[in-house]
């Protein structure tokens, strides 16, 4: 334990020592001093007005895109998921289809979609293909992985079948959904990133924009967003997970 | 205790879910996807003066400066400007004014010319080619105001060091040695009577390159003609590293490339409704634009990486016109 | 040829018709040599992913302690977009004349390749039937021998399953080179996007996704022959009942390559 604390403590000394670095590099800068290209000019970053907003909008962009189609995945994992419990051969062949899906190449599918497609449809409809696997996957494995002692003493106790669902199977399958829409939502975060190709703007763009005017700070700026972006949405859905199951805090407590 | 942590988490859920339903009512107003919807109400050549005016760049950052410092200065003489997203070249941005998806662009006679009329021949004289350019805008429903004395051609260019080592100074030098040059340009030179085509053309050039390499028109290519991963480029005459030195243009001795001045060209409907106080408006920029301009604009962005909002604003204010 | 025969000669109907008529691909190269391209670049990538990293998570699965490198090397590859290594790296690799190709691609598959092989090896060895290692152990083998002989072909079914993901990956990720100034089958993609050429489009995509998928299926068969019938994953051992085996998820993910 204290060996950790020990560890923790040098790491936010060094953030902390490199934050003050930073801002007083930033403060004797000016947007002038721009004849270079070191890998991260941190006055575009900081002190040109727009900035902020750019990324700001970049990012939201990126963000939206995100929770769309991991919405619309999820309605549509749902039913299928629906679909696979009540009539259990139909899993297989639906297990199949999704896993297919997930397989064929992002840039491939975005490429062929967007000669069909309008580009946000397009995109759309790639990006909820790739989250339908994992979203399909454990929907099923949370429903059917409530203890079958579970839901006969909710048939014992009278409940109809669509009462037990909803107070009995859905929040013990909560932790096993959530974890599933976590993992869609890390991955659409990245693929949101390639829909870049096709004009989708968000923080793709930014990388690309970066590359073609040969600018290291736009894509570092870019990418740093990016993953920062996936790390938030990680940890917020894990926040979830753990606030959506109080019984098992309890029971490990 | 349990339940009030249950409904917080709710809340947090029904947050996201809010989220995105903020997404999903926010994604038909924003202008990233606006070349997705078809344009309502813009054909019909109404006079609402609140009606905005929709401006297009080429995907090459000259294009986008002259698009913001054109855009910029009708905003501030009181038009609603939307000034959208680059998409492409002209091939991507002609049939968007065709089908009525914007409503002006900033262009270049010579090039635009070979673009709408590609079997007509390329004239290094300003006027022959605004001529040209006029008339064959006429069929599609377009029109172009007064073209500018600022200029920026299609070039040849090549790292001076090696033009002198193979003594090269004209585009028909290069016959001689080809097998050596791989030509580099924007993925669209491919299928341009100005660029490829017309070097392969044996009526014209008849050069066959060791090979063509697609890249982004800008930094990207002369960062791959300064590390000699291609030896030649198809880019601009307001290069900055023209006027460093670094780059030779090769002289185009057999006339392919055509004058290239800057011009406004919008769709017929819009130039009706807006009428004369647009087009002195225009006038007013291009009158003021010089090819030294371009030049520093393309220093601004290419070498300090500035963007091409904040070049435009600076020269807007320098020249007094905001 | 004259000019009018260039313009008109890149007009096909049909995906079909691209895919066949060599004329349409005078600027984008021919076919076997762009998949050519595509393919030695992953499985260079992967050759020396697999080189260093089965050794390694070999040794690494000996060491409880090792948990913490182990973790910070899978995220390795998960952690920036590969889409800004190849950028970044293609910017530098100018800069030293190194030209476009193929460091900076080569570099940014060798850093997707690193999760999913290393992951299933580490598991792959952790899990082997510890029974098994006491009894080579009993018959006199050496730590190296134990590791060699025992532990690897009983890890096989795992490392192979491992490197037919990355190979997946790694062909589902490579066409993002050509949006960098490289070449291979994503310059059909680039091209086609940046022309507008539906059918170049097209092509491109499924050239793509029929590369991945023999991959995908040359593995498999592969994995078929080497694995012997016992030992592939699913299939009922003794003492299973009782001990509890830890089955990793190797799915294709041909998807997150592209997108980590």
């Amino acid at each position: 334990m204290t060996r950790r604390r020990i560890v923790l403590a040098l790491v936010a000394c060094v953030v902390g020592v490199g934050a003050v670095a930073a801002w007083q590099r930033i403060q004797d800068l000016s947007l002038e001093t721009q004849a270079t290209n070191p890998i991260v000019r941190w006055e575009w970053v900081f002190l040109r007005e727009d900035t902020p907003a750019e990324l700001w909008e970049a990012t939201l962009q990126h963000l939206q895109l995100t929770l769309m189609a991991v919405g619309i995945g999820f309605v549509l994992a749902s039913v299928l998921a629906a679909v696979a419990l009540r009539f259990r051969w139909t899993f297989p062949p639906i297990t199949a289809f999704t896993g297919f899906l997930y397989t064929v190449p992002s840039v491939a599918l975005f490429g062929i979609l967007v000669t069909y497609y309008s580009n946000t449809e397009a995109a759309l409809i790639a990006l909820v293909s790739y989250t339908l696997l994992i979203l399909v996957r454990n929907i099923v494995a949370g429903i059917a992985g409530v203890p079958r002692a579970v839901v006969d003493a909710a048939d014992g106790l009278g409940m109809s079948r669509v009462r037990r669902l909803l107070t009995v199977e859905l929040p013990l399958a909560v932790p096993v959904i959530v974890a599933g829409l976590r993992v869609a939502t890390v991955t659409t975060v990245g693929l949101v990133g390639i829909t870049a190709i096709i004009q989708l703007g968000g923080l793709g763009s930014l990388i690309f924009e970066g590359f073609n005017s040969q600018y290291y700070t736009k894509m570092v700026v870019g990418s740093a967003l990016s993953v920062g972006l996936a790390v938030a949405l990680d940890l917020l859905f894990s926040r979830a997970e753990i606030a959506l199951t109080p019984w098992a805090r309890r029971r490990a407590s | 205790m349990e339940f009030k942590r249950r409904r917080r988490a709710l809340i947090a859920l029904v947050m996201v879910l809010g989220l995105l339903a903020g997404a999903c009512g926010d994604k038909g107003s924003t202008s990233s996807d606006s070349g997705d919807d078809d344009s309502s109400g813009s054909g019909s050549g109404t006079e609402k003066s609140e009606e905005t005016i929709r401006l297009a760049p080429q995907d090459f950052a000259e294009s986008k400066t002259l698009t913001e410092v054109y855009g910029q200065y009708l905003k501030a003489k009181g038009y609603t400007i939307e000034i959208q997203p680059a998409k492409g070249f002209r091939e991507e941005v002609y049939p968007g004014l065709r089908d009525g998806d914007i409503d002006m662009i900033i262009d270049y006679t010579g090039s635009a010319a070979n673009e709408l009329d590609p079997d007509g021949t390329p004239s290094a004289d300003s006027d022959e080619t605004y001529d040209r350019l006029e008339a064959a805008l006429k069929d599609e429903g377009l029109v172009a105001y007064d073209y500018s004395e600022a200029e920026d051609k299609n070039a040849l260019v090549m790292l001076k060091s090696f033009a002198e080592e193979n003594d090269i100074t004209t585009i028909s030098d290069i016959k001689p040695v080809q097998d050596k040059i791989v030509l580099g340009g924007a993925a669209d030179c491919a299928t341009r009577t100005d660029c490829l085509l017309g070097y392969q053309d044996p009526g014209i050039y008849g050069i066959t390159f060791k090979e063509f390499k697609a890249l982004e028109y800008g930094p990207a290519l002369t960062a791959a003609l300064d590390a000699n991963e291609i030896q030649a480029a198809q880019y601009q005459t307001t290069a900055p590293a023209i006027e460093t030195g670094e780059f030779v243009v090769l002289e185009d001795d057999k006339g392919l490339l055509s004058a290239d001045n800057i011009v406004p060209v919008m769709r017929s409907e819009v130039a009706e409704a807006y009428g004369d106080e647009l087009q002195e408006a225009l006038d007013e920029v291009s009158a003021k634009l010089t090819t030294e301009d371009l030049i520093a604009w393309n220093v601004g962005t290419d070498v300090d990486k500035e963007e091409p909002e904040d070049v435009a604003e600076a020269w807007l204010e320098e020249s007094g016109l905001l | 040829m004259t000019l009018a025969m260039l313009l008109a000669a890149d007009d096909p109907t049909s995906l079909i018709e691209w895919l066949t008529d060599s004329a349409t691909r005078v600027r984008s190269g021919s076919i076997p040599e762009q998949a050519w391209t595509t393919v030695w670049h992953a499985m260079a990538a992967l050759a020396v992913v697999v080189a260093t990293m089965v050794p390694l998570a070999v040794v690494l699965a000996h060491h409880r302690k090792a948990e913490l490198v182990s973790t910070w090397l899978v995220n390795i590859g998960r952690a920036v977009p590969t889409v800004t290594v190849v950028g970044l790296l293609v910017i530098v690799s100018l800069r030293n004349g190194l030209g476009f190709e193929p460091w900076p691609i080569l570099i940014a598959l060798v850093l997707l390749a690193l999760p999913p092989v290393f992951t299933n090896t580490y598991t792959g060895v952790r899990g082997v039937d510890p029974g098994a290692v006491d009894a080579a152990r009993a018959m006199g083998l050496s730590t190296t021998g134990v590791m060699t002989r025992v532990e690897l072909p009983l890890a096989l079914p795992l490392i192979l399953g491992g490197v037919r993901t990355a190979a997946v990956q790694l062909l589902a990720t490579e066409p993002i080179a050509a949006f960098f100034g490289g070449t291979g089958l994503g310059l059909y993609l680039y091209l086609g996007l940046a022309e507008d050429d539906v059918y170049q489009v097209q092509a491109g995509a499924v050239l793509v996704c029929a590369v991945a998928l023999t991959a995908d299926l040359l593995l498999a068969l592969l994995s078929r022959v080497l694995v012997p019938r016992g030992l592939r994953i699913g299939a009922a051992r003794p003492g299973d009942a009782s001990r509890s085996r830890r089955r990793p998820d190797a799915p294709p993910a041909a998807a997150t390559a592209a997108a980590s």
